[in-house]
């Protein structure tokens, strides 16, 4: 026969199924979650860390004029190259049947699909290279554009031809940019298209894969320009725009930084939340067994012995906890990670929870419900076998005595049901405390997560604001100003023009080293176009020489400049010195600099052309703009001017969302994981409440209390707690999403305006009222149910 | 009408006293027990003074709140005596530490409650296994065939394989007394035992008190029924934490 100590432990998990189940819960969400973001998060790392390096990424990517073999080999010849490859792409208009909106698109040609070793495409599985009329799409356009295999694209060339391309299928490229932040798919053809497209055969991107000798983006740098000044210079290629590639980081590793960087704070605090679940369950346990503790030690059960057969138990709620939450939290992290990874193109195929993730989960599935019921399970046993015995299970905690005790006490007007209710509610404070925590943490970690959405959302709002035309058209060529203001105000729709100079440049910094590619402008300083946010400085103004405002894109690269900098930039092939006036708030994608036009036009030597018109137009929606800046774009190609892009604000704004809206995404799935362990921690905490108090039930019953005031008092009870801490809550919410905002930012290199959340406050608040009711309401209802002998009787 | 005549102060009676061994089983020594709730102090016991000697069927009567409970809370070292000392067996249980006390309760106690309390979740033979469980006396497969020895002791081995609930209040006492008897101890000491049960079933837990008697276990009982009270071999009257009165063998002169 087995142990009646051991005996007594599986029947007492067995007998009180609902409490097992709540602590089971309790336990299982804090694993579950953490698996979910936590487990997420690594599987995420671990096959970027393997897909990243396979993939061959490119060091160096330049933009050129045409270029042949010879050239290709001449670059690889170098020796800080290790190899080197010449593609040709070009940026067109497609649509899919025929039929619906026309988008961008970026094909590729490759001579040879099975030469390529850089940045190397993964064929889903069934698919071959394509052949002329054919395209392969990357697979993200199947989420972005809606792109099927076997659709018919039609395509927009310079010409106004539409030359039409089969898709036969998808490939994964890691280094692809996602539509998502580009707003623009990609395809690839093969070579032999070209002409089709009305494209010259040549090449006009050069992907190089510098030697490991080369380990920092300075040496890049370096070589980048020994490459573009002499190898290149010297075979008459001209490079528009050279792409430096931190070598070992991938493209979307900030927006990674501040997604991983969201899941593990938020996995901790989940796994925090959950400790303190467990220590209110856990608690409520032993005080519910505290006579029979009695009984045990007064037949001859020493503390040793009792506190292992309590440990024993909450070992079995740890067990039955991993058993639910492993499984589920892999179901979880596999759901997460396919989503996560489809957003930003990564392609995952091992899901497996790594081992120290699943090791944590042990860990907190077995240790974490241990440390949290060693403090009430030793409390326990050291309470004298008297008091033990002797303790009603009604509630001996002390009232009247503090200071919130006696003003609770002056409350006068109230009904008895909820008087009691409210006394009710601070009788146990060591409780109401610890429960407080708990639901304070989840609804300020619920309220921080909103805010920091709204925080992404104010920032990308705020950058509509500097911008106050509507559309922009680039030129291939400069043309004289008045004139292309001129014809603008021609085109339906626009109601007011003006040109400014935009051209692709690089800083030379003090060692020689080159920056990134950075987007000088140049614009009148009056400009009405544009009003920037001033983060220190000044704007441009009549008669500054050789001045420039930079954004903050611009001064995350290059820390060193500051209002007084003098800088040197070299664009078009000229060096020139300027000074820094002013820092403006960034828009994300690159670092930009403003000159006045005419200063820049003197720089450059471009004799009053202008490449850029900027417009305003007469309706503000999407559609309108997208509209008006094909109107304009397509009347500039009737009068003979080559258009090279044309696009509108709220396109702008849409791309930046897009990108934003990743981490929003990541967002929303935590959020969502608080509210179910909020959910269950309310509910969990509010049943235990009523579960101790089915005593006080049985009293008030035998003294003639009904249902319905039985229910008003714990609903009342249930409602206060929850209110409280959603006071509270979002009190310590501002503190937080302060800091996450700010750390998120950091992660992102990129400053976000912090917004409060009310959305969030309100959401919490009507998720606690409902919480609070349901969650008391079940327990009452059955502790209502039973009889006031049986209600006496409980243990 | 009180049951008690007015006597001064029990003195142990040395006869009535002393053990088998030639010392007391049970003796306590101006034993002092104060309370203090904050400003509140109340003294529960007064200087008790007390020796049982082995065989001994001791009853403490007194009204509610006099310090009956308390006063066998000290023997069984379920509370500590603020002064005085208690040696039981020659064990002096005021100095034992927790872990010490336990154990040495387990075997040399046996505690029958008031209000039965078997655990709920056990088996009516499980619940009087524990104590040889706690205190690892028999062997293991020895412990389930005692349990039912003692069950049968107390007439109750058909219900050994049932839930205490499904038993009524006085087979859930004579369960607790075959529990108290698990680990065969010297003593058993019951608080009230008859206090919740119908006079027919007390007077078969009495019954069985005095069965065990006969068989040399000495026990000291709290009780209220003055018809109780006339069939222990010794009385003892508590009233406002002291002891006093006593009657030894003459049940019925208190009555008088």
């Amino acid at each position: 026969m087995a142990n009646p100590r051991w005996t007594k432990v599986g029947r007492d998990l067995a007998a009180h199924k609902v409490r097992t189940l709540l602590v089971v819960l309790s336990i299982a969400v804090g694993i579950f979650a953490a698996a979910v973001m936590l487990g997420g998060r690594a599987i995420l790392i671990r096959s970027l860390d393997t897909a990243f390096p396979a993939s061959n990424p490119s060091s160096i990517t330049f933009y050129t004029s045409p270029f042949d073999e010879h050239v290709v080999r001449a670059i690889q010849r170098d020796p800080d190259v290790l190899a080197a490859e010449g593609r040709h792409r070009v940026d067109l208009s497609f649509r899919v049947d025929g039929t619906g909106d026309w988008k961008s698109v970026t094909l590729v040609a490759v001579k040879d699909f099975r030469a390529i070793t850089i940045d190397k495409l993964d064929q889903t599985p069934g698919t071959r290279w394509p052949r002329r009329g054919e395209v392969l799409m990357e697979r993200s356009a199947a989420d972005f554009a809606g792109v099927k295999v076997g659709d018919v694209v039609d395509l927009e060339t310079s010409g106004k031809r539409h030359p039409k391309l089969r898709v036969i299928g998808f490939v994964h490229d890691l280094n692809a940019v996602v539509p998502m932040m580009t707003g623009s798919v990609i395809g690839f053809v093969n070579a032999d298209e070209l002409p089709n497209l009305q494209e010259d055969p040549h090449f006009n991107q050069l992907e190089v894969i510098a030697s490991p000798r080369l380990t920092t983006e300075a040496d890049l740098s370096r070589l980048g320009k020994r490459l573009r000044d002499h190898v290149l210079a010297d075979r008459g290629v001209i490079v528009g725009r050279t792409n430096l590639h931190t070598p070992g980081v991938h493209y979307i590793a900030d927006i990674f930084k501040a997604i991983s960087l969201l899941l593990s704070s938020i996995g901790l605090l989940t796994l925090f939340l959950s400790g303190f679940l467990v220590v209110n369950t856990v608690s409520s346990l032993v005080t519910q067994q505290t006579r029979q503790i009695g009984v045990m030690k007064a037949v001859g059960a020493r503390p040793r012995q009792l506190v292992v057969m309590y440990f024993a138990m909450v070992v079995a709620y740890g067990l039955a906890a991993l058993a639910l939450a492993i499984p589920l939290g892999q179901l979880g992290s596999n759901a997460f990670v396919e989503f996560g990874a489809g957003k930003i193109n990564f392609l995952v195929t091992d899901f497996t929870t790594p081992d120290p993730i699943l090791a944590m989960e042990l860990g907190v599935g077995l240790l974490v419900p241990l440390l949290a019921a060693s403090v009430p399970v030793i409390a326990g046993m050291r309470m004298p076998v008297r008091e033990a015995l002797y303790s009603q299970g009604i509630n001996t905690a002390e009232f009247g005595e503090g200071r919130l005790d006696r003003l609770l006490g002056r409350i006068r007007g109230l009904s008895r049901p909820i008087a009691l209710a409210l006394r009710n509610t601070f009788i146990r404070k060591g409780r109401l405390a610890l429960t407080l925590t708990t639901l304070t943490l989840a609804a300020a970690v619920f309220m921080s997560v909103a805010s920091v959405r709204s925080a992404i959302r104010l920032t990308v709002d705020r950058i509509g604001l500097h911008r106050t035309y509507d559309v922009w058209v680039d030129l291939a060529k400069e043309r004289p100003s008045g004139e292309l203001e001129r014809q603008a105000l021609q085109v339906r729709g626009i109601t007011g023009a003006e040109t400014w100079n935009t051209v692709s440049g690089l800083r030379i910094r003090p060692d020689r080293t080159e920056s990134q590619n950075i987007e000088l402008y140049g614009v009148p300083w009056d400009t009405a176009y544009f009003r920037p946010e001033l983060m220190s400085g000044r704007w441009l103004r009549a008669g500054d020489k050789d001045a420039i405002v930079v954004d903050s894109g611009f001064v995350k690269d290059e820390p060193d400049v500051g209002v007084g900098s003098v800088v040197e930039i070299k664009a078009n092939g000229v060096d020139k010195w300027w000074t820094v006036v002013g820092i403006v708030r960034g828009d994300f994608l690159n670092p930009f600099v403003y000159a006045d036009r005419s200063q820049l036009d003197k720089a450059l030597n471009t004799h009053g052309g202008t490449n850029m018109v900027v417009a305003r137009t007469a309706a503000h929606t999407a559609s309108y703009q997208k509209g008006a800046a094909k109107r304009v774009a397509d009347h500039y190609t009737d009068k003979g001017l080559a258009v090279s892009n044309n696009s509108s604000q709220q396109e702008l704004k849409q791309t930046i969302t897009d990108s934003l809206n990743i981490i929003v995404v990541f967002l929303v799935i935590m959020a969502g994981l608080l509210v179910v362990v909020g959910g269950i921690g309310l509910s969990g905490t509010m049943s235990i409440n009523v579960m101790e108090s089915t005593r006080e039930i049985g009293v008030m019953r035998a003294i003639g209390a009904s249902n319905a005031s039985i229910y008003q008092v714990f609903i009342t009870e249930g409602l206060v707690v929850g209110v409280i801490s959603w006071a509270l809550g979002a009190v310590l919410a501002v503190p937080m999403s302060m800091l996450l905002t700010s750390a998120l930012g950091q992660a992102m290199r990129f400053p976000l305006t912090w917004g409060f959340s009310f959305e969030g406050v309100a959401a919490w608040l009507g998720f606690v009222i409902v919480i609070s009711v349901w969650a008391s309401l079940l327990p009452a209802y059955r502790a209502a149910r039973v009889s006031v002998a049986e209600a006496i009787a409980y243990e | 009408m009180s049951l008690f005549s007015r006597r001064p102060p029990a003195t142990p009676s040395a006869e009535a006293g002393a053990s088998g061994n030639g010392g007391p089983l049970i003796h306590l020594r101006g034993v002092d027990k104060v309370y203090e709730n904050g400003a509140i102090r109340f003294r529960a016991l007064k200087e008790i003074h007390l020796e049982m000697g082995r065989g001994e069927f001791v009853g403490l009567v007194g009204k509610s709140g006099s310090g009956k409970t308390t006063l066998v809370n000290m023997v069984t070292g379920i509370d500590r005596p603020t002064a005085g000392e208690v040696i039981v067996d020659g064990t002096p249980v005021h100095m034992l530490s927790e872990n010490d006390m336990a154990i040495w309760r387990g075997k040399a106690l046996g505690v029958v409650f008031q209000f039965f309390q078997l655990l709920p979740t056990l088996t009516v033979a499980e619940n009087v296994m524990l104590p040889m469980d706690f205190c690892n006396v028999y062997a293991p497969r020895e412990r389930y065939a005692r349990a039912v020895e003692l069950l049968q002791q107390v007439d109750l081995a058909d219900q050994a394989d049932k839930l205490p609930a499904t038993l009524s209040g006085g087979q859930q006492q004579r369960a607790a007394i075959a529990r108290a008897l698990a680990n065969d101890p010297p003593i058993i000491v019951a608080d009230e035992p008859t206090g919740n049960l119908d006079s027919r079933t007390a007077e078969q837990v009495f019954d069985l008190f005095e069965d065990l008697v006969a068989r040399g276990k000495t026990i000291l009982m709290v009780t209220h029924d003055n018809d109780l009270v006339r069939r222990v071999k010794r009385a003892l009257l508590v009233a406002d934490g002291e002891i006093v009165d006593e009657i030894v063998n003459r049940p019925h002169t208190w009555a008088e």
